[in-house]
């Protein structure tokens, strides 16, 4: 018992750590209504505005009621490009990388993760595997088994170094990621 | 709708000439003298190296910091793993522990990619039927006329006006852009750099950077002119911002997403692709018709591989341990989407009939073999290469593009073998750039000034005459050792040089060549038998042969002298095999294979007759041929292969020898030196033989200290051939050499070629350079007599 907690605080400080390092902010908290208010006041204090979040999410009550504005459905591409922050849950998390891994298969669900400004990545610590060589059975038992056929990796916020090799945060993809961390057990 | 872009487009397809990008890329004079003439681009190329070999270096290193004891990286230190940690640290060198992973890795991934290549059509067959099964439809293309074509075909039967692209070498190679730019169909480049080259109508320059080669005020100029808004010259963010609002349109209206594709999973039919800005995500998910188009020499065959490959891939092209993102798309997802997957030959497969190209066939388009290159540094990647640029450029264009796109840029390489110590796919890069040079050559001819020169390399006997002769004739023209064409004066009063000389020679001074070659001095020094040495070491009462090499025979017999001097005060008893001349790389080098195969024999049945226990040369360059190239020069001619083997047994370069069997301890030679020194490795002395430490515990046997400098591993710019071909780049990379000398505070530069030897002393003399230039055999035979004099 005691070495399954080394292991699981092993990787999720390493996780942290690689997530903080490639630009991502790391939000420790307790269950799912303190990320939902975590999110809430973050999105708040940038100013508020429309928050987009998966089918998923929005289905889980003690989430949703945790907000003053009701999540707003990914309903089509405009919406989401105009929304102020996206909600998505990662399947599993990467220690050695800070990787956080999404394999939404509709379309609408996995934009809500890529034309947001700010973007919010729920995960559950639990849910944290060692490498990339773990990630690759996980990747192949979700596509070959599962049918899930779009899987990403995402590490920290869309960036580029293309114009004098200046790193500027925020091309395409969201300017601000937030991996919001859940030390409790998952709900499902 | 008043989108500036979409105007500008429309516009522009309606006017003249200039709308679309060239088809080829223009003569390559033309673009060389241009890069020559950009002072901008090499200054950025050389900040940019300077930094990526510095954080590259960083991320390789962190893999085994973040891995403790060398376990898995994400994993944790295992309870007994202490020992272990200490045992490998004190066993491996440090420089070579941070190497260690990423050379063990690269070496798997090589592995796995050959099985690919030698299995390619079971693979293929494999990753087809399953992609297939995803609902994925697959289109091999042979020529880039039909991948084209697929897309157009494809767009006009679907009405598709607006095409959005995240980045892809593979419609570079096949000039996509123009083909559908040409049916009024708009393909707008989503990734930051690809889409200002696409707006400035120019290629990618860098694989990876597309516009290493332009500053932000460039962009600027050319982001007001595209929005009508001024847009700030020193504000990258603000500049990215506008690609950020202004594609943001392209992608919601277009209609069809062409990406290109990192890795194809043979197992399950995926496609990964890799980047950091998250324009190919959205380009993969917006559209509702994707078209990924791909070389067939991506295919992995597992997820397994895929991860190693992205373990690999970040670290070498950006230095990130991974990048944003990295998706894994196997089919469509919802009803009304199509992926369409277009597999390109174009070349590839003639690639991996041939055993001395094949293996570039693993290449990831990482980009790492560009941010070594030091010619590559100089004219950048629209010269130095062709539509694939940096040294897997010089090698693959002949076959996707014709040799004669490769006859000109593979000529600037100077086989200094930095791309190969970096290559995240263990590609011979320097070997088979050699091969393509052969290749030019067998179908081209040698340049004109090289025949003459060349054939009578081939005629030692002519040669000795000719080469004595010029000795006589350079009499007049010598002062202060050298020949200084940049301050030739008649009667007294400077002369100008034309210009074509002050480009070849304007900046460096010329050796004299010898009216006593280095054998005439040697001779009457040879003993029947060794003398005491004056230290104990490993090599006395041994016999060696000395292999001159032609360069120290005609133009430094006083070095040829100090060598064997050296050699004798160890205790070796030296014998000088008398028919030698040279081992055939200046031949290589030019192309000229059947010259240089000539000069092998003649050099390997001189060698045989040699009754010694060892062979040394004071020229890493001749070893280094013996060594590593004769056994891929006499392929197919086992008998003359085997002879080779047998010689080269006991050839070994100066250093090595000194290191390996002499074996003198540090400070073994101490005395009084009041100079001080850094070491130039010579390029293919530290990147193909490793030789690193060694020369430094040789020169620490003396008793000094030697002074780094940065880049000491970079190239001098001699390159042989390169430094008569393009003598600009030979300068220029020359002068970043200098600068690294200077900049540390030495006044000696060492090193143990002597084609660096003439290419630095030349340099430094034509400059007023405030350092002087020694080979190693030089600085030895200095201390030695010191060390007997005290």
């Amino acid at each position: 018992m005691e070495e399954t907690k080394y292991m699981s605080d092993f990787l999720k400080n390493r996780f942290k750590d690689r997530a903080t390092k490639s630009g991502a902010t790391v939000l420790e908290v307790a269950d799912l209504p303190e990320a939902a208010r975590t999110i809430a006041q973050v999105v708040s204090d940038k100013g508020g505005g429309l928050i987009v979040a998966t089918p998923d999410l929005r289905e889980q009550a003690i989430f949703t009621r945790e907000f003053a504005s009701p999540l707003h459905p990914a309903t089509d591409e405009v919406t989401v490009a105009g929304s102020v922050a996206g909600v998505s849950p990662g399947r599993f998390g990467i220690a050695e990388t800070g990787s956080v891994v999404y394999a939404a298969n509709d379309r609408l669900d996995r934009l809500v993760a890529m034309l947001s400004p700010v973007h919010f990545a729920l995960l559950y610590a639990t849910n944290i595997i060692a490498d990339l060589e773990i990630a690759g059975e996980k990747v192949k038992q979700l596509q070959m088994q599962e049918g899930k056929r779009y899987i990403s990796f995402v590490t920290g916020p869309s960036r580029t170094a293309d114009i004098e090799r200046v790193l500027t945060i925020g091309v395409q993809g969201p300017k601000e990621l937030f991996i919001v961390l859940i030390n409790g057990e998952s709900e499902n | 709708m008043s989108n500036p872009i979409i105007n500008r487009v429309t516009h522009q397809s309606d006017s003249a000439t200039e709308s679309h990008m060239e088809e080829k890329p223009a003569p390559f004079k033309q673009r060389y003298h241009k890069a020559l003439a950009d002072g901008r681009l090499s200054r950025n190329l050389l900040n940019f190296q300077r930094s990526w070999r510095v954080s590259r270096d960083e991320t390789f290193a962190e893999f085994k910091t973040l891995g403790d004891s060398g376990e898995k990286v994400g994993r944790p230190p295992v309870a007994t793993s202490t020992a272990a940690g200490n045992f490998v640290s004190e066993a491996i060198p440090l420089e070579e522990m941070d190497e260690r992973d990423f050379q063990e890795m690269r070496h798997k991934l090589a592995g796995i990619k050959d099985k690919v290549i030698d299995n390619q059509e079971d693979y293929l067959d494999h990753f087809i039927q399953a992609a297939r099964r995803n609902g994925i439809i697959v289109y091999e293309a042979e020529t880039p006329a039909e991948l084209n074509n697929y897309v157009l075909e494809l767009c006009q039967r679907k009405g598709i006006t607006t095409v959005v692209k995240s980045k892809t070498m593979v419609s570079e190679e096949t000039g996509l852009n123009h083909v559908l730019e040409a049916k009024g169909i708009r393909p707008v480049e989503t990734d930051l750099g690809e889409w200002i080259a696409q707006l400035s109508h120019e290629r990618p320059s860098h694989m990876v950077l597309p516009i290493i080669h332009k500053s932000r005020q460039q962009v600027a100029a050319l982001f007001s002119k595209v929005t009508g808004r001024t847009v700030d010259p020193e504000n990258v963010t603000e500049q990215v911002r506008v690609a950020r609002t202004e594609l943001r349109q392209d992608f919601l209206k277009a209609g069809m997403g062409v990406s290109g594709a990192n890795a194809l999973v043979a197992e399950s039919g995926a496609v990964m692709f890799i980047e950091n800005e998250g324009n190919a995500r959205l380009v993969t998910t917006l559209p509702s018709v994707h078209v990924v188009v791909a070389g067939i020499e991506k295919l992995v065959p597992d997820y397994a591989a895929a991860m190693l490959q992205l373990r690999l891939l970040a670290r070498s092209a950006t230095a990130q341990p991974i990048t944003s993102y990295s998706t894994f798309l196997s089919g469509p997802t919802e009803p009304g989407k199509e992926i369409h997957l277009v597999l390109l030959d174009n070349g590839r497969r003639r690639m991996r009939e041939m055993p001395e190209f094949k293996d570039a066939l693993r290449c990831i388009r990482c980009a790492a073999c560009a941010d070594v290159c030091p010619p590559y540094q100089i004219v950048g990647g629209h010269v130095f290469g062709y539509i694939y640029s940096g040294a897997i450029g010089l090698v693959n264009t002949p076959f996707h593009h014709g040799i004669e796109a490769a006859a000109d840029p593979q000529s600037l390489c100077v086989q200094c073998n930095a791309c190969v110590t970096v290559c995240p796919v263990e590609i011979p890069l320097a070997r088979q750039i050699m091969d393509v040079r052969a290749m030019v050559v067998e179908q081209k001819g040698l340049v004109w000034y090289k025949k003459p020169v060349l054939w009578l390399w081939q005629r030692p006997l002519l040669f000795n005459v000719l080469a004595r002769t010029a000795g006589y004739l350079a009499q007049p023209l010598v002062s202060n050792g050298f020949i200084q064409p940049a301050r030739f004066k008649i009667l007294g009063r400077s002369v100008p040089l034309p210009k074509f000389l002050k480009t070849m020679v304007g900046w460096r001074s010329l050796p004299v060549p010898a009216i006593k070659p280095g054998r005439d001095l040697i001779k009457p020094k040879l003993t029947p038998t060794a003398q005491p040495p004056v230290v104990p070491n490993g090599a006395a009462g041994k016999t060696v042969a000395y292999f001159i090499q032609c360069l120290t025979d005609r133009l430094y017999p006083d070095m040829a002298a100090s060598t064997v001097e050296i050699l004798q005060n160890l205790g070796c008893k030296v014998v000088v095999p008398e028919s030698q001349h040279c081992c055939g790389l200046p031949n290589l080098d030019s192309g000229d294979k059947a010259g240089a195969i000539v000069l092998a024999k003649q050099t390997i049945e001189t060698l045989e007759k040699a009754e010694a226990d060892y062979i040394v040369t004071g020229a890493a360059s001749c070893a280094i041929i013996m060594l590593h190239d004769y056994q891929h020069m006499f392929e197919g001619m086992p008998e003359w292969a085997a002879r080779a083997a047998k010689v080269s047994e006991k050839v070994m370069d100066f250093i090595t020898f000194m290191d390996k069997v002499v074996k003198l301890p540090a400070g073994a030679l101490a005395a009084p030196y009041d100079a001080t020194v850094t070491y130039h490795n010579f390029c293919q002395s530290g990147n193909v033989m490793g030789l690193r430490d060694e020369p430094r515990r040789l020169i620490r046997s003396l008793g000094i200290e030697v002074t780094e400098m940065e880049e000491s591993n970079v190239c001098c710019g001699f390159g042989g051939s390169t430094s008569a071909d393009y003598p600009e780049v030979s300068r220029r990379i020359l002068e970043r050499k200098f600068g690294n000398v200077e900049a540390s505070g030495a006044n000696v530069l060492v090193t143990d070629n002597p084609g660096c030897v003439m290419h630095m002393r030349g340099g430094a003399d034509a400059q007023g350079r405030d350092f002087k230039v020694l080979h190693i055999t030089e600085l030895v035979a200095e201390q030695l007599r010191r060390f007997e004099a005290k």
